[in-house]
């Protein structure tokens, strides 16, 4: 009795999350959501959506993959750094660097634009959207690799690596990169679906002519039919699925190396 | 290679001295003991001769002919084997013993032939390809010694290596270490808190406590002639017997015994196996307890000291607890300091 109880709670739940989405994804392969599904199912919709918001869908993925690129370069020896060193100035640096996912992204595009905003070409760039979404997920990719080489007692391993004749690059490319792997891919599924998926920050960043796919589907449904609106949504979601998938599929892997390699 | 270090001192960022001004000098194909306590700065020491510290001004390391001292640990050619090993998880056994070899860009051949050999020397045939994740203790041990020997280093430093061990391992893999480095006969140091470790496999062994030297000797010599009361207590475990000097004897308040010499303002300190339970003993004491070890009974005797002292029982039928018995001790083996 007990059982079926539980079975039947966890399928509402799942229901009260699935139907709303199910209902959208059917809208936009419907040929007339105000006749319902009788009227038949149709992919126009989705290619109105490519022919309108092509731009986004790209300039999304443009600005997702400079946003990692940017996170990796700063992010990891960010992350090694804390690993290597630490201590009460290192939590304060961490908490100082984490600081961007209190505040909401609003206020921090506000502070952006009265910092850069009379910069007129970098304004209109999309490098400003992308400094807004370096911001906002350096914290994770940091985060990420620190917790993966905090597992693990760098230092000895470095100075083994020292010992051997390897000089500092080289400890770095040969121990500490392979080591943090699991964290940084980790580390970059989290910043790319996140950066895909921004929304507050780019809506106060972007300009008419560079929409990202966020602000675009917010466009999208003040201004284009129910229809093409919906059709969006199941763009945005073929998009971000395989994502959010991948991301539970690293951090687990992440988390299992870490598990292993530590003494 | 040879190895000084004169002046060599200590002294952390937070004002802790965890090592005094100390000299050593150990000779080609030594193997050197540093023995001691934890905190007793035996690791500090070994971590500046590697060159993973550095020494307070006025410090100096000579490696052979050349002055070391500055010179970070990737330049000092020296092969270290750490407590927890410090194994490279991703790599392979054998990239982790051919890694040295590569920093020294070997040509790919003599790579292969130098790990081959090593790993035969080693006894880790047939392991080359494994994980580290997939070895045993004992394996990860020698892999770690296999690695730090693989580059010929000039002088190989090992901390604590066998401390990671289980007690039945240790022992067996304690004579294995031994003749390995023999067999490999570069000069070696390691740092160890067991003395029996440090009595099996060292040439010498310099006793340490609160950051200094207290005596560097051959084991027979520690043993037969410590320099200080703790030398003689950790090495040996030597007890203060508590009594005083009249002439040639030592008088104690259960009995007097013989010593070699007037002991003066000496004390005289007693091991357990000198200290045998014999009828015809001039001390008297009462049993506090019997252990049993194989080759003869340990017996605790009260008595003597504030605090029960061990003795030696050599027979097949053991005092029992609250018996009264009669120590002997040889006047060769009461230590005067």
């Amino acid at each position: 009795m007990a059982r079926i109880l539980q079975i039947t709670v966890t399928l509402a739940a799942c229901l009260f999350l699935f139907v709303p989405t199910l209902l959208s994804v059917l809208a936009g392969l419907t040929r007339n959501y105000f006749q319902g599904l009788s009227s038949g199912l149709t992919l126009r919709w989705v290619g109105e959506v490519w022919v309108l918001y092509a731009d986004s869908i790209f300039l999304s993925i443009g600005i997702a993959l400079a946003c990692l690129v940017c996170t990796l370069i700063l992010g990891v020896p960010a992350g090694y750094a804390l690993a290597r060193h630490p201590g009460r100035w290192s939590r304060v640096l961490e908490e100082f660097i984490s600081l961007p996912l209190a505040v909401p992204g609003l206020a921090l595009a506000l502070a952006l634009l009265q910092l850069y905003g009379t910069m007129r070409g970098f304004r209109i760039s999309w490098t400003f959207i992308l400094v807004g979404h370096v911001l906002y997920t350096l914290p994770f990719m940091v985060r990420s690799v620190l917790a993966v080489l905090s597992a693990i007692d760098l230092k000895t391993l470095e100075e083994g690596a020292a010992s051997l004749g390897a000089p500092p690059w080289r400890r770095f490319i040969d121990i500490v990169v392979p080591n943090a792997t699991p964290g940084i891919l980790a580390g970059a599924l989290t910043v790319v679906t996140l950066s895909i998926g921004e929304f507050n920050l780019t809506w106060m960043l972007h300009t008419p002519f560079l929409k990202t796919l966020p602000v675009g589907l917010a466009d999208s449904y003040a201004s284009m039919r129910l229809e093409i609106a919906s059709a969006y949504t199941l763009v945005f979601f073929i998009m971000i699925v395989p994502l959010l998938v991948a991301m539970q599929w690293a951090s687990a892997k992440a988390q299992k190396w870490a598990g292993t390699v530590s003494p | 290679m040879t190895i000084s270090l004169t002046g060599c001192a200590k002294t952390f960022p937070d004002g802790t001295q965890a090592l005094l001004p100390t000299d050593l000098a150990v000779n080609d194909s030594e193997i050197v003991a540093l023995l001691g306590p934890s905190g007793c700065g035996k690791t500090t020491l070994l971590r500046l001769i590697a060159g993973l510290e550095t020494p307070d001004a006025d410090g100096r390391i000579q490696l052979g002919e050349d002055d070391v001292t500055t010179l970070p640990v990737e330049s000092r050619r020296v092969g270290i084997v750490f407590q927890n090993y410090a194994l490279f998880p991703n790599m392979s056994v054998r990239a982790n013993i051919a890694y040295g070899l590569k920093m020294q860009k070997q040509p790919r051949a003599t790579i292969i032939a130098r790990v081959d050999e090593v790993m035969g020397l080693c006894r880790l045939e047939g392991l080359a390809d494994r994980a580290i994740t997939m070895l045993s203790g004992g394996q990860k041990q020698r892999v770690a010694l296999a690695r730090a020997v693989a580059p010929s280093p000039k002088l190989l430093l090992l901390d604590e290596p066998l401390s990671a061990l289980d007690a039945a391992l240790r022992e067996a893999l304690r004579d294995e270490l031994a003749g390995l480095l023999r067999t490999i006969g570069t000069t070696a140091i390691f740092v160890t808190h067991d003395q029996s470790e440090a009595l099996a496999i060292a040439d010498r062994i310099a006793v340490m406590n609160t950051g200094r030297i207290e005596q560097i000797g051959t084991p027979m010599t520690l043993y037969q002639q410590p320099a200080s009361p703790f030398v003689a207590g950790f090495v040996g475990h030597a007890v203060p017997l508590d009594g005083k000097a009249e002439g040639n004897e030592w008088v104690t308040s259960a009995g007097r015994f013989r010593t070699s010499e007037p002991a003066g303002d000496r004390k005289v300190f007693v091991r357990p196996e000198s200290l045998m339970v014999d009828e015809a003993g001039s001390l008297s004491g009462t049993v506090a307890a019997t252990t049993f070890m194989g080759t003869h009974h340990r017996v605790l005797v009260a008595g003597l000291n504030p605090a029960p002292i061990p003795a030696t029982y050599r027979g097949s039928t053991p005092p029992q607890r609250g018996q009264p018995v009669r120590l002997a001790i040889n006047a060769d083996e009461a230590l005067l300091l």
